[in-house]
């Protein structure tokens, strides 16, 4: 956001050609965009009655609720009532996101035999643009304990995730704790999105 | 075979982007390149191809002998507006030393740019546009290109040019409609005409080139082209030893890009481009603050059920709480009645929704229907009822869009003395800030840029709801003004051309505004304003304005007048001899489809001349603004001088949409590319049309989904 303020204050000062500039929106949008984030610390965490999942994408954050929980599938609401469903920190089905995406429903028992253990195949459907019913590979790369750069993870799991014909991949990064409950996790869910990184705490 | 025919019938017109496929992430719809020459292109050559609307885009090139820096705003996804400015830097600005010293030249411009065709499966997208409209003519062209897509990768273009562009020369086809296309004459020394005798006449030439997408790469790519631009048109003619150009587009971000070329076989070339979209309802897709929800709504019902005052006392103190202000509230029945006003919210149905929601809150049982009025400068704005079941159930579901149907809004006219509860408001009430401002003069002979850094203070002092106090004033800390030199030339009055003395005498302590306002409502709908004192830089005295604005209705006509005083140099109290009455007759009319403002007005200016200005602006639905104006009056453009009419355009972006909170405020700058005297206004704070701007069942209903936000 920084770089956007002095284009901004670029553009002014190089096209007008008399003009006085209110340098004043400076102080405005450094106001405007303090205290953007959420900061899940002890308090807050303490502060909430009920399980809920930290949502970051760029700059965007989100706070989802854990509304259902049957065999280790989640479902979780957003304040806009967007949904994630997860499954051990995999994301199977979003709603009402800018970009969805969701496995393709016989495919489930599949991912649950497979996830966190094996590579597996499945098929996706992908929303803006709109992709529908395409095989995606999921290969897993790494298992690794105490990890550099995960010091709340017990141990790590990365998966490659790749779609057929686009040659773009990207890395899933499961982060489980001591009892190999996935405490976080870091997905690209569509290849024209930034990651998703989310947290789980119950 | 009907079913063939059918088929190639619908894909013929359907448009791309119906055929989604994997090919959508291979090649994602990356956004169009910049060319050399500013506007979206190829490397010199023009493409069919723009941005959606509302996006704003900067770009600069540095294309020797030429630095060029543009700005573009996209007020419809047919239509590309920019302005252009080019440093020629094998140019001198004069011949006389004296005058200009060393600098180089510099030229200005107008572009437009229009869609005549989308592109679909088979027909290509096609678009005529104008270069160095309005300007000295040096690049001025006119051409009709067509682009089309062909296997995702490759990005076809090809088309006709004139004047600039006619470097290839084939017969004008125009020539075959009518004889007065074969000749063009040449532009006139001052500038600024729109020389429409000229459009596609004289000799044509073609252009055109490939911009191949690099699969898997986020929308990097090459491009060649054959150069449609004629060199020898330029006053300072370039050799051009090819004419195949190649280029390279880098995305940085999916907004930002950076590329380079090779022209006329013997320059290269570096330039960036930056592109936002900001028309959408929340553009930058931010998480919006929400209403502040309330907890223990049930004992606080409780409380408000014992007593009227206590449910008016409660919805001063929750309101409050979400930045709105009470004025005034009254319960007849089963009806809860509250006047507010609100500085913080854009979309009168985002705050009509917090101000309903939290009445549902903490209203008791018996109340089953709620009005909300909201007041501005002690002035009714509009009123609207509302049954609290039809709240209450539609909220649950979440349909903002059927509790509006059951919403009934109007004018208002505020009578102060018809409420039971009336909270005291102390006064005078001062709300003042501090912060940087800058004086800027940019592109005169004396330098390009010369810039006066002031400390700022701001402040607004309420003496009663209808009278108050708005002062800017300024000291100055740092400034180079001291080098600028330049005098006005101007045979007519100078009302505006004296902006070299005002701006360096003013360099210490100034004031620019310190105008007393008073505000009236007799009737519903019609508004009124008295104001006095120093209104802007250059003038001070008194007058007012009146504003019929009927609330159902899309227009608005009014009339402003007042007696000025040119204002001595350093900005303080003293005046000059100059005086003059001006004032204008203004109509006002917005057309709810494309929400299209257009504002005519009518009458004297500054300067004593006699005439017109038309104003035409865009407002989207994240309240940016974009529009530009011309301004024609009795003087001829020999009086007029360099650029023979006024002219510019301007863009208000809203503040917020950077932000996750909800500002008011928007950050607004124009841009005239030169400024004289003719056609000139005053400027004054809080023009009345703004105030009343929520005065507008239209404005309500546009944004009616805000109002569970």
């Amino acid at each position: 956001m920084t770089f956007l303020i002095k284009s901004l204050i670029s553009i002014v000062f190089f096209m007008t050609s008399c003009s006085a500039i209110d340098l004043g929106y400076v102080r405005l949008y450094q106001e405007a965009l303090a205290d953007k984030s959420i900061q899940v610390d002890q308090n807050f965490i303490d502060s909430v009655d009920y399980s809920f999942m930290h949502v970051k994408q760029g700059g965007a954050e989100a706070i989802f609720i854990l509304s259902d929980s049957s065999e280790n599938v989640n479902t979780w609401i957003g304040s806009n009532y967007e949904k994630i469903v997860t499954y051990k920190g995999l994301i199977v089905m979003t709603s009402g996101l800018e970009q969805d995406f969701k496995f393709v429903r016989s495919n489930l028992k599949h991912i649950k035999e497979n996830h966190l253990i094996n590579d597996f195949e499945s098929i996706i459907s992908l929303t803006n643009p709109d992709l529908s019913y395409w095989d995606a590979q999921f290969n897993l790369v790494n298992i690794e304990n105490n990890r550099i750069g995960f010091k709340n993870c017990s141990r790590t799991i990365s998966y490659s995730r790749k779609l057929k014909e686009l040659s773009r991949v990207s890395y899933d990064i499961y982060c489980l704790d001591e009892n190999d409950t996935v405490i976080s996790a870091q997905q690209k869910i569509n290849p024209l999105s930034t990651k998703l990184e989310i947290s789980f705490y119950y | 075979m009907r079913s063939i025919q059918l088929f190639c019938l619908i894909a013929l017109f359907t448009p791309e982007n119906v055929l989604a496929s994997i090919n959508d992430y291979i090649y994602p719809k990356s956004r169009p390149s910049y060319s050399n020459y500013g506007s979206i292109g190829l490397i010199q050559n023009p493409t069919a191809r723009l941005l959606d609307e509302g996006h704003l885009a900067i770009s600069w090139s540095h294309n020797e002998p030429y630095l060029r820096g543009s700005i573009l705003a996209y007020p419809f996804s047919w239509m590309e507006a920019s302005f252009q400015y080019t440093d020629v830097n094998d140019e001198l600005y004069s011949e006389v030393k004296a005058f200009s010293g060393s600098q180089t030249l510099k030229d200005k411009a107008f572009d437009a740019k229009f869609r005549l065709f989308k592109e679909s499966v088979f027909i290509p997208q096609v678009a005529v546009g104008l270069r160095d409209l309005g300007g000295t003519g040096r690049f001025a062209s006119e051409y009709i290109v067509a682009n089309k897509f062909i296997s995702n990768s490759f990005d076809i273009s090809f088309g006709i040019g004139w004047a600039n562009l006619n470097a290839n020369k084939i017969s004008n086809p125009f020539t075959k409609l009518s004889g007065r296309f074969e000749k063009r004459t040449d532009s006139t020394d001052l500038g600024g005409k729109l020389n429409i005798d000229n459009f596609f006449s004289g000799s044509a030439g073609y252009f055109g080139g490939i911009e191949y997408f690099i699969p898997n790469s986020n929308g990097m790519r090459f491009k060649i082209e054959y150069d449609g631009t004629n060199y020898q048109t330029e006053s300072n003619p370039q050799i051009q030893d090819s004419k195949f150009n190649f280029g390279f587009v880098y995305p940085i971000t999916n907004n930002f890009q950076i590329k380079l070329s090779h022209t006329r076989g013997n320059t290269f070339n570096f330039g960036f481009s930056y592109s936002l979209n900001l028309g959408s309802k929340n553009p930058r897709k931010l998480v919006k603050e929400k209403r502040i929800e309330l907890d223990n709504t049930e004992i606080i019902r409780k409380v408000t059920s014992r007593s009227d005052e206590n449910l008016y006392k409660a919805s001063l103190l929750y309101l409050n709480r979400q930045s709105i202000s009470l004025q005034k509230a009254s319960i007849v029945d089963d009806s809860y009645e509250v006047v507010v006003s609100q500085n913080k919210f854009r979309s009168p149905a985002l705050a009509v929704g917090r101000v309903l929601r939290t009445l549902n809150d903490i209203s008791p049982e018996k109340i089953s229907k709620f009005k909300v009025s909201e007041v501005n400068a002690g002035m009714g704005i509009y009123s609207l009822e509302v049954d609290r079941e039809s709240l209450t159930r539609y909220e649950k579901m979440n349909l903002p869009e059927v509790l509006g149907e059951q919403i009934r809004s109007n004018e208002f006219k505020f009578n102060s003395k018809n409420y039971l509860f009336n909270p005291t408001l102390k006064y005078p009430a001062i709300f003042h800030s501090i912060g940087p401002d800058l004086q800027s003069q940019i592109g005169g002979p004396d330098g390009f840029f010369f810039g006066d850094l002031k400390l700022r203070y701001d402040s607004e002092t309420l003496f009663n709801r209808r009278l108050s106090l708005i002062t800017t004033a300024s000291y100055g800390l740092y400034d180079n003004m001291k080098p600028l030199k330049l005098r006005s030339d101007s045979i007519l009055p100078r009302v505006r051309t004296d902006i070299v003395d005002y701006l360096k005498e003013s360099r210490e302590f100034s004031i620019k505004r310190m105008q007393l306002n008073f505000y009236g409502q007799p009737k519903k709908s019609l508004y009124y304003k008295l104001s006095a004192g120093i209104f802007e830089s250059m003038f001070a005295g008194y007058g007012g304005e009146v504003l019929y604005r009927p609330y159902h209705k899309n227009f608005g006509i009014g009339f402003d007048a007042w007696q000025v005083y040119q204002r001595e140099y350093n900005q303080l109290f003293e005046i000059r001899e100059y005086k003059t009455i001006t004032g204008h007759l203004n109509f006002y009319y917005h057309h709810p489809q494309s929400n299209i403002l257009f504002h005519l007005k009518g009458g004297k200016y500054l300067a004593k001349d006699s005439g017109v200005t038309f104003d035409f602006s865009r407002v989207f639905r994240s309240g940016l603004r974009v529009g530009a104006y011309f301004t024609l009056t009795d003087i001829s453009e020999e009086e007029f001088g360099e650029g023979s009419f006024d002219k510019g355009f301007y863009f208000w972006i809203p503040v917020d949409l950077f932000s996750p909170r909800y500002f008011k405020r928007t950050f607004g700058w124009g841009l005239r590319p030169v400024t004289r005297d003719g056609g000139q206004s005053l400027v004054y704070g809080y023009p009345l049309w703004g105030v009343t701007d929520a005065a507008s069942n239209h404005r309500f209903r546009r944004r009616i989904s805000d109002i569970f936000d």
